[in-house]
């Protein structure tokens, strides 16, 4: 394999609160919300956006992620899995942790660390599917599913891959829940990004894939065909979780995704927009300097913060929307921030050229940027 | 997939930079070798130190020496590898949130609990700017994070800072207790500094051929599957966690040779040529 070889995406999919890929997207066109009631340990003050639809027996990020592969028919030899999580089966060891903390002996003692440790997803979807390829877990907290992009391809590139199935996961959990409240970073009211009363995020749950393979391989029948521009990762060296107040990671990051090509290329931008004034701010910042034609789209309103996940749902978002020739509304969004093209209504587009933003605690960018080829 | 080994370092039961040949080898059965608590190298500011986890501590205490004299830390690429992770720092919130309730648990905690918060820290230590991406992999952590450094130094033609590290705090130690791990678990880091071309040892890449099918049975999901199986030579004097076999790679980069396997069995061996 060449290290130039294109690479294409000849698969995607996606399961959130709005629903499964194809209704998902729908239901985020039409300005719907995923939040709803949560379990019963989420404070009542603390919105969440729950997949409702019936999930398998396993840890709970596992059987979104089951959900959402659901029928994919792929051949397994030389297949990479390269998943992305903040949370693994965290939830499952929650229980553990907090019977060892009361005094009590867990009821699945082996939870107690083994569900937290990270890699677990990816081992079980090569499980599943019989992959042969390299498994490994990218957790690289909220920007792990665009650089799981990233290094899927780069597996493929370098010839230790055949073809790479780029997963998300991140299901609801406690340490999360609270950990973001515990920061003063969670909305008490809605998750409205890039709204000047903005008040913090909220947390959604949600898988989603792609397939990645070399340009020469088949393409699926039907629908647009999409390249990977390229994927790129910065760190601010500023705060370990409040970005660089000036975006300049965001810019090395979205600039380097692009290759080269002048900014004003950039038709759509998915940001990450997490609805905190922090993020936000910083965003903006760097969308008006690196991209500054594009429409802008902020989903996190609809389907909450997947964490992990959130790369790899908006990247099937953005190419979904690319496909369809429209910009997502932004849900919740009443005043828009200045200097960034958002609306709280669909809006047809063209677009050639898509980008998604993410952005992490550890002071994480990652932005991927995607081609639409001529039919 | 080659490329030069620039500079390596290690932080592990033999404290700082340890021959491996001259550790003794550890008596069997279940104990716990911990490494020294690592020292705050000069590069790094006091606040920062005190704010870093145990596990960030002992990847600053590798990195340092590495990114000594270094110009480019602004555009450095950095490749964090843990098995582990932050588990320590997550049990740790989740105990202040158990017994003190929401208003209670712990920011600090929290955001140390991601398992890159120990590349974010070594970001702001060191003035890292560049690409940065954290890889898990259970017990193959070391190894696939290797891999996917060397494929990305040799896609791109640029230098990165391969580092792993895994820690063996209480929270860690009382882990692997409930999952009867069975072993001497040890903790440690290893920095590789990874060079497209230049002067130094050359690291090859090497396919192994695969793996026999009880290892993987050995680590399968389902979780009750026991977890640990028994690892290459190295783990008897280093101790056995994910990251050793990058620990075991870097201590034999001063004398050349094929250094490590990934698991028993396969999948990869990897040779240093002085």
């Amino acid at each position: 394999m060449a290290r130039s070889t294109p690479i294409q995406i000849t698969r995607f999919g996606a399961l959130t609160a709005l629903g499964a890929t194809e209704p998902g997207f729908e239901a985020l066109i039409a300005g719907r919300d995923g939040f709803g009631p949560g379990p019963d340990w989420v404070p009542a003050d603390q919105p969440v956006a729950c997949v409702t639809a019936p999930l398998g027996p396993d840890h709970r990020t596992f059987a979104l992620a089951f959900a959402a592969l659901e029928g994919l028919d792929v051949d397994p030899r030389g297949l990479a899995v390269v998943f992305a999580t903040t949370t693994s089966a965290m939830l499952s060891g929650e229980a553990a942790i907090e019977s060892w903390v009361r005094g009590e002996q867990p009821a699945r003692p082996v939870d107690y660390l083994w569900s937290h440790l990270a890699h677990w997803p990816a081992v079980a979807v090569a499980q599943r599917l019989g992959a042969t390829g390299p498994a490994l877990v990218v957790s690289t907290a909220c920007t792990s599913g665009t650089v799981a992009i990233g290094v899927g391809a780069d597996l493929v590139r370098s010839g230790r891959a055949a073809r790479a199935l780029v997963v998300g996961a991140d299901g609801l959990c406690r340490t999360t829940t609270f950990g973001f409240r515990s920061l003063s970073a969670y909305s008490s009211t809605r998750c409205r990004p890039m709204d000047t009363a903005r008040d913090g995020m909220a947390i959604g749950e949600g898988a989603a894939w792609l397939l990645l393979e070399p340009r020469t391989a088949p393409h699926s029948a039907g629908g647009a065909r999409f390249t990977l521009l390229g994927v790129e990762t910065s760190s601010d060296a500023w705060h370990l979780t409040a970005p660089d107040p000036e975006g300049s990671g965001v810019v090395r990051a979205i600039r380097g995704a692009l290759g080269g090509l002048d900014p004003s290329v950039i038709d759509h931008v998915n940001a990450h927009a997490t609805g905190t004034e922090a993020n936000d701010a910083a965003e903006a910042a760097a969308i008006v300097r690196a991209a500054p034609r594009a429409a802008v789209s902020a989903t996190k309103g609809a389907s909450g913060h997947t964490l992990g996940a959130a790369g790899l749902v908006e990247a099937v978002w953005l190419l979904q929307s690319m496909e369809a020739g429209v910009i997502p509304p932004v849900a919740g969004l009443v005043n828009a921030v200045a200097g960034v093209d958002v609306s709280p209504f669909v809006r047809e587009r063209e677009q050639t050229i898509g980008v998604s933003i993410n952005l992490a605690f550890g002071g994480h960018n990652a932005a991927v940027a995607f081609v639409k080829e001529p039919a | 997939m080659r490329a030069i080994v620039g500079a390596a370092h290690t932080w592990s039961i033999g404290g700082a930079d340890a021959d491996l040949a001259a550790l003794p080898e550890l008596p069997d059965g279940p104990s716990f070798q911990l490494a020294p608590d690592p020292v705050r190298p000069e590069r790094v500011a006091a606040g920062t130190w005190r704010r870093m986890s145990r596990l960030a501590r002992i990847a600053a205490a590798c990195a340092a020496p590495v990114l000594e004299r270094r110009a480019d830390l602004d555009a450095l690429a950095l490749f964090w590898g843990t098995g582990i992770g932050e588990f320590s720092s997550t049990a740790t919130f989740l105990r202040s949130l158990f017994l003190k309730g929401a208003a209670g648990a712990s920011p600090l905690a929290f955001q140390n609990a991601v398992h890159n918060a120990p590349a974010g820290h070594l970001s702001i230590a060191f003035g890292l700017r560049g690409p940065s991406e954290t890889v898990c992999a259970g017990p193959l952590t070391a190894i696939r994070t290797l891999e996917r450094a060397l494929a990305w130094v040799m896609l791109r033609e640029r230098p990165a800072l391969v580092l792993v590290g895994d820690d063996l705090g209480p929270e860690v130690q009382q882990g692997y207790t409930f999952a009867d791990a069975g072993a001497p678990m040890g903790e440690g880091g290893a920095a590789l500094l990874l060079l497209p071309d230049g002067d130094g040892p050359t690291l090859t890449w090497e396919d192994a051929p695969p793996a026999p099918g009880d290892w993987h049975r050995r680590h399968a999901y389902p979780l009750e599957e026991r977890p640990m199986a028994p690892g290459p030579a190295h783990d008897a004097r280093l101790g056995l966690y994910p990251a050793v076999d990058l620990v075991a790679l870097a201590s034999a980069v001063r004398r050349g040779g094929v250094v490590a396997w990934g698991g028993p069995g396969g999948p990869v061996r990897l040779v240093v040529t002085r």
